[in-house]
């Protein structure tokens, strides 16, 4: 039982990194508080479930064409709504992008609930079945998110190590003014990045659609643990995210299983208040 | 006080009085849920407006209040006027603990603490339903018996908002709302000049706390009824909203921001329930990207202007300045 709540918790974990580590990418890059973070997820996987419902791809398929649709609507997002607002020189320019990002959640939210109707929508299964790990069984979706999600996260950890552009990212997240005298082209590379960290979040609500369903309010829970994974790990810490979410994963099984179910959700919110409290720069953080 | 902010104070307290003679009954409630919002929107105008911090529990401790109030009138049998009170100290006594706690962190930390209060209170709501009656909520009773009940907590209603105003008004013009302003523009240079600004900030925190609280107290006694739905999202974006579109910061801003959206939100409940927090949505989205200052940066914008055409009217040439 233990190591079968230990193995749920990490592939749930997994999903958990995926989300946070976007939103890091997003706070390093661009210095918001992204709360529109959920709403991405949402859409992406409303999208996977209309393109394997309506246009019948393989999921395979879908997952990616998912993941660039939200890629999209991410830079559009960028382009039009937060960066206008750090160039209109108004004071304060922080709180009005989180107060934006807010009434883009709430705008996302209410017009998913106008155009697809307040139901839970199921895609199938993407691979029928159970699979055995480590003489645990688990269904063939959650292998597969778990195994997706870590891919994702090692690959955009390569990006951003090996590659020009996600040097330049690193470059804006510890000084703006250094990377514009090298020729970082700040206004590119921010949507660029925007519409990369959407693209993960609309990859988690993907790859979980077969089994947490998809509504118009599904966005809520995993922004929460989002931003629990961000603060636990570390504010811009690719390493911390995906160390936080893995480790809240798992806690979170262990607690809702050996302590109270109902207060699964208040599990994360007492890691981060204690981290907060005790290590304010989160685990992996630099101050 | 200012002369036009007196000239206001007696104007809403004039036409207040006499509207339930001129309107249905009908139009009370809203005018009651109009004072509720106005409560919440001109106290957190005092937190975020006023001292700088971005508050995202604002309404959970309106829950906090409501709760309180309802709880006490069942169980100690307090009447609902002293339920406001209560309810108003409770959530001060939270709003002084959550200060205390919020005193290390700034900018994004602040954003994040808030909002795990504000879960943590929705979950404790949620879970504990054999306390207070989980979703279903929880019977509060109201304020009055018999069958002008409804009018009486109207004018209670009044009352409560025109006093927030007032101390809202005598607060941004005082010598403590410049300590708040000082905190909100320069947290540093602030402390330089010496003002004490652990305190200003538990201070701005907990006061605005305090009347949230007091409002989520009148919401439970007016409608009878307290629910989680009164700590949720959904309330939170309408109170943002209003300060939003009223103006950031200034004193009439929360108040002509409330009155819009209550206003607006009854008209399009009549062609269609559904859409109405999409086109908040949306106007609070347009009112960010286009006019950051809200309506009070537009009336600030026109005013010389119209006082400008206005003399050429009557015939006198405008001020040379």
């Amino acid at each position: 039982m233990f190591l079968e709540l230990i193995i749920r918790g990490l592939a749930i974990g997994l999903i958990y990194a995926l989300m946070g580590v976007g939103l890091a990418l997003l706070s390093g890059v661009m210095r918001i508080i992204n709360f529109a973070h959920g709403e991405f997820y949402m859409i992406g996987g409303y999208m996977v479930y209309y393109s394997i419902t309506l246009l019948g791809l393989p999921f395979y398929l879908a997952v990616p064409l998912a993941m660039v649709i939200v890629f999209f609507v991410g830079a559009i997002f960028e382009k039009l709504l937060l960066s206008p607002i750090h160039t209109r020189n108004i004071e304060k320019p922080m709180d009005y992008a989180l107060i934006m990002t807010f009434a883009v959640l709430l705008f996302f939210r209410k017009l998913a609930a106008l155009v697809f109707g307040p139901f839970y929508r199921k895609p199938p299964e993407y691979i029928p079945g159970e699979i055995y790990v480590l003489g645990v069984k688990l269904s063939g979706s959650v292998v597969l998110s778990g195994i997706v999600a870590a891919l994702l996260v090692t690959g955009l950890a390569f990006f951003l190590r090996k590659s020009w552009r996600g040097r330049s990212w690193r470059a804006i997240t510890q000084s703006r003014s250094g990377a514009k005298i090298n020729g970082v082209d700040i206004g590119r590379e921010s949507w660029i990045a925007c519409g990369t960290a959407c693209a993960m979040a609309g990859a988690a609500g993907a790859l979980v659609a077969p089994i947490f369903l998809v509504s118009p309010h599904c966005g809520g829970p995993p922004l929460i643990k989002a931003y629990e994974v961000m603060a636990i790990g570390g504010l811009g810490s690719l390493l911390g995210s995906l160390v936080a979410g893995l480790m809240l994963g798992v806690t979170e099984n262990l607690g809702a299983f050996y302590i109270s179910s109902a207060y699964r959700d208040a599990i994360g919110f007492v890691m981060m208040g204690l981290v907060l409290l005790f290590r304010p720069q989160g685990l992996f953080g630099q101050k | 006080m200012k002369k036009n902010e007196i000239v206001a104070a007696v104007g809403i307290l004039v036409l207040g009085m006499l509207f339930p003679w001129v309107v249905s009954t009908v139009w009370l409630t809203v005018l009651s849920v109009f004072f509720f919002y106005t409560l919440l929107a001109i106290s957190w105008n005092i937190i975020f407006g006023y001292a700088g911090l971005f508050s995202f529990c604002h309404v959970s401790f309106s829950a906090i209040g409501g709760y309180t109030s309802a709880l006490m009138a069942e169980h100690l049998g307090i009447s609902p006027f002293l339920g406001l009170l209560m309810g108003g100290l409770v959530a001060g006594f939270f709003g002084v603990l959550l200060g205390l706690l919020i005193l290390r962190v700034r900018g994004f930390y602040l954003c994040l603490v808030t909002w795990a209060f504000a879960e943590v209170v929705n979950v404790f709501l949620k879970a504990e339903h054999h306390i207070t009656g989980g979703t279903g909520g929880f019977i509060a009773p109201s304020f009055f018996e018999g069958p002008q009940s409804e009018l009486y907590a109207y004018f209670v209603g009044l009352g409560l908002m025109l006093i927030m105003f007032v101390v809202s008004t005598i607060l941004y013009h005082s010598r403590w709302g410049l300590c708040l302003f000082a905190i909100r523009d320069d947290i540093d240079a602030a402390e330089s000049m010496g003002i004490k600004t652990r305190f200003w900030k538990v201070f701005g925190f907990a006061f605005g706390s305090a009347w949230a609280g007091v409002a989520g107290a009148f919401y439970a006694h007016f409608f009878n009824l307290v629910d989680p739905s009164i700590g949720g999202l959904d309330e939170l974006g309408k109170v943002f909203l209003m300060v939003i579109i009223g103006g950031l910061g200034t004193v009439f801003g929360p108040l002509i921001g409330s009155f819009f959206v209550v206003i607006t939100s009854e008209i399009i409940r009549g062609w269609s329930a559904q859409l109405s927090l999409l086109i908040f949505a949306i106007v609070m989205i347009l009112a960010i990207r286009f006019v950051s200052g809200g309506f009070m940066e537009i009336i600030r914008v026109l005013s010389p202007r119209l006082r400008d055409k206005y003399l050429q009217l009557i015939g006198k040439t405008p001020p040379a300045w």
